[in-house]
């Protein structure tokens, strides 16, 4: 087999990055290489140059306020280029802040209604209190366990698909039953934990999306995911 | 009352009302309930007493003739706390402080409670208290402390107040209420609380040379990235200037104005020289001897589970707490200076008090303890998540969630001559320590 190889792009690391959502950069990079295909990761910060044809995975992790407002201008000067991206399939996985910002509209912190950059059909409002907690839900990937910390209350536009339905926990606004959503080949989702690490099933589908897309097949080996569905297993038998 | 009853005592002093007392009194009841029903501080005589008479704290806080000093931050006030009291001890002061599972409002209250006499009054000169940061306003609000000290912002139990500018923001709101605050100079988030605040802002921090070895949050995954000043180098009224590790010893050299003061410190890393600054920036804030203060941490012991040896079933453990990403990168980095193949035991829990939230363990850097050959046991209600972390890391571990067992299994492989490390959460250490009873020789948990 011909050697294959992944180049993803991590949006804003420094900024976006609480809750260890690198460790969704270190998930997708050891499952690659533990198959022997090569992963190159790309920090993308502020202003600097982003090259979306040579790329198959974006990331963007979760921020606090003040990174948030940093981002979202940033953002805002790439959207055709993202609207673009998403027309030609690349992948992409959002979290928490990240997500509200790729939706319609999102609250900043000072309460003002500003736009996202709309690939997803979602809008982000305000509610009383965080939403703090351990979290499970069914999706066509299976069942995902994650911790989920936001203080947005995500709603999702009629037509607009979910990621999963909440088990346990309260999922995009605490009401809809809903959780994260997903369009084409971008997600989003309020799951930390990390999410990909314990949900391996999830991560091989942003895998297998992504080299189907780049080398025609989604041929994955097997790899042994016992630990994986340990930890699973025990996320899952904590209190909510 | 009776006409001829003293007014003041002789300390001038007006008697505590029986109303109070009473209150006091049923507090100290309490508090002997909860000790027989096992476990040690009970944040329920503080509920109740709060309910009772909410400025009870302020009350007894204003027994303490040389006022108090409150220490918040996210890594360090338990170790900083100690250093505090021991150097105002040395200066000739009664001290009253309280422990780690009493640093909120309700705990607080409990401590001063079980320490007041049974005639309502608190028989210590100054009181030195750890506070939680979420707790700084209320406390604050009611001891007007002499000095507020803040030794750092890094990230610690998010799922509690959400967000680091949150708790920022919660401890700000209780600075004002403090006479003087001693703030880090060197962390962005607590540098900037100086700025509204009206009263007196001393800032304590470290020389560029030693400020790339200290954990700030931006830095914590990048590690080795130079940071700029937040506040200039002149502007510092405490600078640490030097720490010298040799063993689990280290030469200080604690700059203040001109004078240059060497302190010799029996603990080792470079956060623990960094919570020395602190301290003797808050003595200076006191208008206390800071040379005398220097000299004082050479009496500094290592509190229970952090970095002292114990000795079980023959063997000796260090125990080393854990408590967030920063501290236990810097838990790493001192095990990376100990010779390979290491002996190590992770106790994850996610307990309220541990933070629920285990995703820290995947801001620490374990890659660092990969490819070294060494025994790596991953337990703790979490242990699997922790297994699981090591290896996408690389580093070998076996998984065992069963803090009991695991321990049993660690110890029983660690030999006589060998030192093995216990690197517990918070919660995990108070199962560890229940564990180790009859065991082994343990200290009080906040000596």
């Amino acid at each position: 087999m011909r050697p294959r190889h992944l180049q993803i792009v991590h949006l804003y690391p420094d900024e976006m990055n609480i809750y260890g959502d690198r460790g969704n950069i270190i998930t997708l990079v050891k499952r690659l290489e533990w198959r022997g295909i090569t992963a190159g990761v790309q920090e993308l910060r502020p202003g600097e140059d982003l090259d979306l044809d040579s790329t198959d995975i974006v990331f963007g992790g979760g921020g606090q306020d003040s990174g948030q407002i940093v981002v979202a201008g940033d953002l805002m000067t790439r959207r055709s280029q993202l609207e673009e991206a998403k027309a030609d399939g690349v992948v992409m996985l959002t979290v928490c802040g990240s997500y509200q910002l790729l939706g319609m509209s999102y609250l900043a912190a000072d309460g003002t209604e500003l736009p996202g950059i709309g690939l997803l059909c979602v809008r982000t409002g305000s509610g009383r209190g965080r939403l703090i907690g351990n979290v499970e839900i069914d999706t066509p990937y299976g069942r995902m366990v994650g911790f989920e910390n936001h203080g947005g209350r995500t709603q999702l536009e009629p037509g607009q698909e979910p990621l999963g339905r909440v088990v346990k926990g309260f999922g995009n606004n605490g009401r809809s039953g809903e959780e994260g959503a997903v369009s084409e080949n971008v997600f989003g989702t309020y799951l930390h934990g990390p999410v990909l690490p314990r949900n391996p099933r999830f991560a091989d589908e942003l895998i297998g999306r992504a080299l189907l897309r780049r080398y025609g097949d989604a041929d994955l080996t097997g790899l042994d995911d016992s630990l994986e569905r340990a930890a699973a297993a025990t996320a899952g038998s904590r209190p909510r | 009352m009776a006409t001829g009853a003293p007014i003041v005592d002789d300390r001038g002093r007006s008697p505590v009302r029986a109303l109070r007392l009473f209150v006091i009194w049923l507090g100290k009841i309490l508090v002997v309930l909860a000790r027989l029903r096992g476990g040690g501080g009970s944040a329920l005589p503080g509920l109740v007493v709060q309910r009772l008479r909410p400025r009870l704290l302020g009350e007894l806080a204003g027994e303490l003739r040389g006022g108090c000093v409150v220490v918040t931050g996210t890594n360090g006030k338990t170790t900083s706390v100690k250093m505090l009291s021991l150097m105002l001890s040395e200066a000739g002061y009664v001290v009253l402080t309280n422990r780690t599972g009493s640093n909120m409002v309700r705990g607080l209250l409990s401590t001063l409670v079980e320490q007041a006499t049974w005639t309502g009054r608190l028989p210590f000169d100054i009181g030195v208290f750890e506070v939680d940061e979420g707790n700084v306003a209320p406390v604050a609000a009611a001891v007007a402390p002499r000095v507020a000290v803040v030794l750092n912002l890094l990230r610690d139990q998010l799922d509690r107040y959400g967000e680091l500018e949150r708790t920022a923001e919660l401890i700000s709101g209780g600075l004002p209420a403090a006479q003087a605050v001693v703030l880090n100079g060197d962390d962005r988030l607590v540098a900037g609380l100086g700025s509204a605040l009206g009263g007196p802002v001393h800032f304590f921090g470290a020389s560029d040379e030693l400020r790339a070895a200290l954990p700030d949050d931006a830095g914590l995954l990048t590690g080795e990235r130079a940071r700029e000043r937040v506040v200039p180098q002149s502007e510092l009224a405490v600078e640490l200037t030097r720490a010298d590790t040799a063993g689990l010893e280290q030469v200080l050299e604690l700059r203040c104005g001109s004078v240059a003061y060497p302190a010799r410190l029996p603990m080792p890393g470079v956060y623990n020289a960094y919570n020395a600054a602190a301290c003797i920036c808050a003595m200076d804030a006191l208008g206390e001897d800071v040379e005398r203060a220097a000299e004082a941490l050479s009496g500094m012991r290592p509190a229970f589970g952090r970095g002292e040896p114990v000795e079980v079933d023959g063997v000796r453990i260090v125990l080393q707490l854990v408590k967030n990403p920063s501290g236990l990168n810097q838990v790493i980095h001192t095990l990376l200076a100990v010779g390979p193949p290491r002996r190590i035991l992770f106790a994850i829990n996610d307990n309220i008090a541990d933070g629920r939230d285990v995703s820290w363990l995947w801001d620490v850097d374990f890659e660092a303890l990969a490819g070294r050959g060494d025994t790596v046991v991953a337990s703790g209600i979490r242990g699997t998540d922790l297994a699981l972390r090591l290896k996408y890391a690389e580093v070998p571990s076996t998984a065992d969630n069963n803090l009991a067992g695991a321990l049993d299994e660690f110890v029983k492989g660690t030999d006589a001559g060998e030192v093995a490390y216990v690197v517990p959460t918070y919660t995990a250490m108070l199962d560890l320590r229940k564990l180790l009873r009859g065991r082994a020789e343990l200290k009080e948990m906040w000596e």
